[in-house]
């Protein structure tokens, strides 16, 4: 998953996203999000959270 | 400010005088310069007196006229002693000009009057007169003044400077100083002394005195004041000077300190951030120094914001929305996880939260903290799924056994904070599991919620093996400082244990069930809170061909209520 800039807000947003690329939410976080830089907030992310669609959800499953 | 730089070995032209003149205008700000004295004129002087400059004993004079006339030197007496005295500065600065308020001097005299540098501080009736001698150019050999102004005088000073106008920011305050006269310097009585001069917030001039020595220091510059410069001070001496070596036996201005970054320095001005050069090298304060107070709309340590008391958290992990699908947090083995939102959403037909990797020792405590809404109206099967979180406090005991008995008791079911998890079946020599203890009750005053214990296996046998120990459910903390709208479904409940398994004649007992986890939820209003919490105890795993059942995990418990105890 990866984090993008809103052009509009410039907030970063991390896109909660399946491996098949499908997107089933957003985490936003403002310009001056804390961290040292984007790619550490992007990091520090990547670590924690995991998304799988709902087809996947269901293989996972079964 | 427009200022022209003036390099060093640069041959200036006449028609660089302005630029000349802009690049000496922006190095004289808070400037301190050697001082001779000044005239006070408060009374506005008649017609024909005088005012004179006796410079290398060349007597400059100018006359005070009711009418300009033509005679050089004449100065225009004005409505006011203040109008006077600026016609006089007039004639001072540009000598060379004729106007309508002064004639111009003769050559020899623009060239004697252009060695000192004269200064009315917020357009007064003083006028101050400062030496342009330098250790590379000193023209001047002698000075003097006077005046035949009635009730107008001239006062020698060369234990003060002057020190030319400026403003400065001091711990955020701007300090306009207009220029004007230092206090007056003491000479030391046995050793050489360094002195600082320095202007405070309330743009006050003060000189701090350093010690006496046969080789000085200078003294620690004071605090909270912009410095100026360090002045050299010897047995004896009568007059400061400018510069080292100027004149023998004398003070002089050892250091030019003027701290330009430092007097810009407007912390309420500032737009950029403010940064160290190094990591982990710069200190805010000290142990001895510290501020009394920080304030910040968030403030990080070690990469996690701070100041959490607060209800609602610090945000600092950014707004979470979940439309579809299962997004899962690694709980990375904590015992305690905190996560703090500036609003959570989860929403759709299938959008779920989940949860990995607990603590399989304590089990895991989760604390969804929001400064803004919650919606919760998922239609999914588990909005929120804390199962297989348990563990720790509540978990049941394994049943007694002797290594090879023929069947197995049961396993014990989990505690929860609605009660004891149930005892295992017991067998005639086999005492049954313990059902775990209860855990103490839920409170909004406590802002935690502890997890459901998790089962035991249940006891083997000669015939079978013991069933599986049910997983307790995580513990769960919602802090919600919006408002809370719950509609869908947070699945919380114990796992349920495992048959126990046999030969047909002997066979294992039945594991004990986990307990339903605990959910806690605070919220500053209420939209809605109609939807399901799930946080059933898990039931007890049957034993096979004799072997007892497992127990029952406790029923876990819920708490919902208005935040009337947080701020």
């Amino acid at each position: 998953m990866s984090l993008i800039i809103d052009p509009q807000t410039n907030e970063r947003v991390y896109e909660l996203c399946c491996h098949c690329g499908e997107k089933g939410g957003e985490i936003r976080f403002p310009e001056n999000h804390g961290r040292d830089s984007d790619q550490a907030l992007e990091q520090e992310l990547n670590t924690i959270y995991s998304h799988t669609c709902d087809q996947h959800t269901q293989q996972v499953i079964q | 400010m427009r200022s022209f730089a003036v390099i060093s070995g640069e041959n200036a032209l006449a028609q660089q005088f302005t630029n000349l003149r802009a690049d000496a205008r922006a190095s004289s700000f808070l400037l301190a310069q050697q001082m001779l004295g000044y005239f006070t004129l408060s009374t506005n002087p008649s017609n024909t007196q005088t005012l004179t400059l006796t410079i290398n004993g060349t007597a400059v004079v100018f006359t005070f006229v009711n009418s300009i006339g033509s005679t050089s030197g004449n100065v225009l007496i004005g409505a006011s002693a203040t109008a006077t005295v600026a016609n006089l500065l007039a004639l001072l600065n540009q000598p060379q000009t004729t106007t309508a308020t002064g004639v111009a001097l003769s050559a020899a005299n623009q060239t004697l009057v252009s060695y000192l540098s004269y200064a009315t501080p917020t357009g007064g009736t003083t006028l101050y007169v400062m030496s342009n001698s330098t250790n590379l150019y000193a023209p001047i050999t002698s000075f003097s003044a006077s005046t035949t102004a009635s009730s107008d005088s001239w006062t020698s000073q060369t234990m003060q400077l002057y020190v030319h106008a400026g403003t400065v920011y001091v711990n955020g305050t701007r300090v306009l100083w207009t220029g004007g006269s230092t206090p007056t310097v003491t000479a030391p009585s046995t050793h050489p002394r360094i002195d600082v001069l320095a202007i405070n917030s309330s743009s006050t001039l003060a000189w701090t005195t350093g010690t006496e020595a046969a080789s000085p220091s200078a003294p620690t510059y004071p605090t909270d004041q912009i410095p100026i410069c360090e002045l050299y001070n010897v047995v004896g001496e009568t007059a400061l000077y400018d510069f080292d070596d100027q004149q023998s036996n004398q003070g002089y201005i050892y250091t030019d300190v003027r701290a330009f970054l430092g007097q810009i320095a407007n912390w309420g001005a500032f737009v950029d951030s403010i940064i160290p050069n190094s990591n982990n090298a710069i200190a805010l304060g000290s142990a001895s120094k510290q501020f009394s107070a920080i304030y910040g709309a968030t403030i990080f340590q070690n990469g996690a914001a701070i100041a959490s008391t607060k209800f609602g958290g610090t945000g600092t992990d950014g707004a979470l929305s979940i439309s579809s699908g299962t997004t899962t947090i690694n709980c990375s083995s904590a015992s305690y996880l905190e996560k703090n939102y500036s609003s959570i959403s989860i929403t759709g037909s299938t959008g779920t939260l989940a949860f990995s990797t607990p603590n399989t020792t304590t089990g895991t405590v989760l604390a969804l903290r929001s400064q803004g809404n919650v919606t919760i109206t998922s239609t999914a099967t588990a909005a929120i799924n804390t199962t297989g979180l348990g563990g720790g406090l509540g978990s049941g005991s394994s049943p007694f056994t002797t290594g090879n008995q023929n069947d197995g008791a049961g396993g014990g079911g989990a505690g929860s904070t609605s009660g004891p998890g149930s005892q295992g079946d017991s067998l005639a020599n086999f005492v049954g599991g313990f059902g775990g203890v209860m855990l103490p009750a839920l409170s909004p005053l406590t802002r935690i919620s502890l997890p459901g214990g998790n089962g035991s296996t249940g006891g083997g046998s000669s015939g079978g093996s013991g069933g599986t120990a049910g997983a307790g459910s995580g513990g769960l903390y919602i802090e919600c400082a919006g408002a809370y709208n719950f509609t869908g479904t947070i699945n919380a409940s114990g796992g349920n244990g495992g048959n126990g398994t046999g030969n047909g004649v002997n066979g294992g007992g039945g594991g004990g069930g986990g307990a339903g986890g605990n959910v806690l939820i605070l919220y500053s209003t209420l939209t809605a809170d109609s939807g399901t919490y799930t946080v059933g105890g898990g039931s007890g795993g049957s034993g096979a061909f004799g072997g007892g059942n497992g127990g029952a995990g406790a029923n876990g418990s819920t708490y919902r209520a208005i935040n009337n105890y947080h701020a």
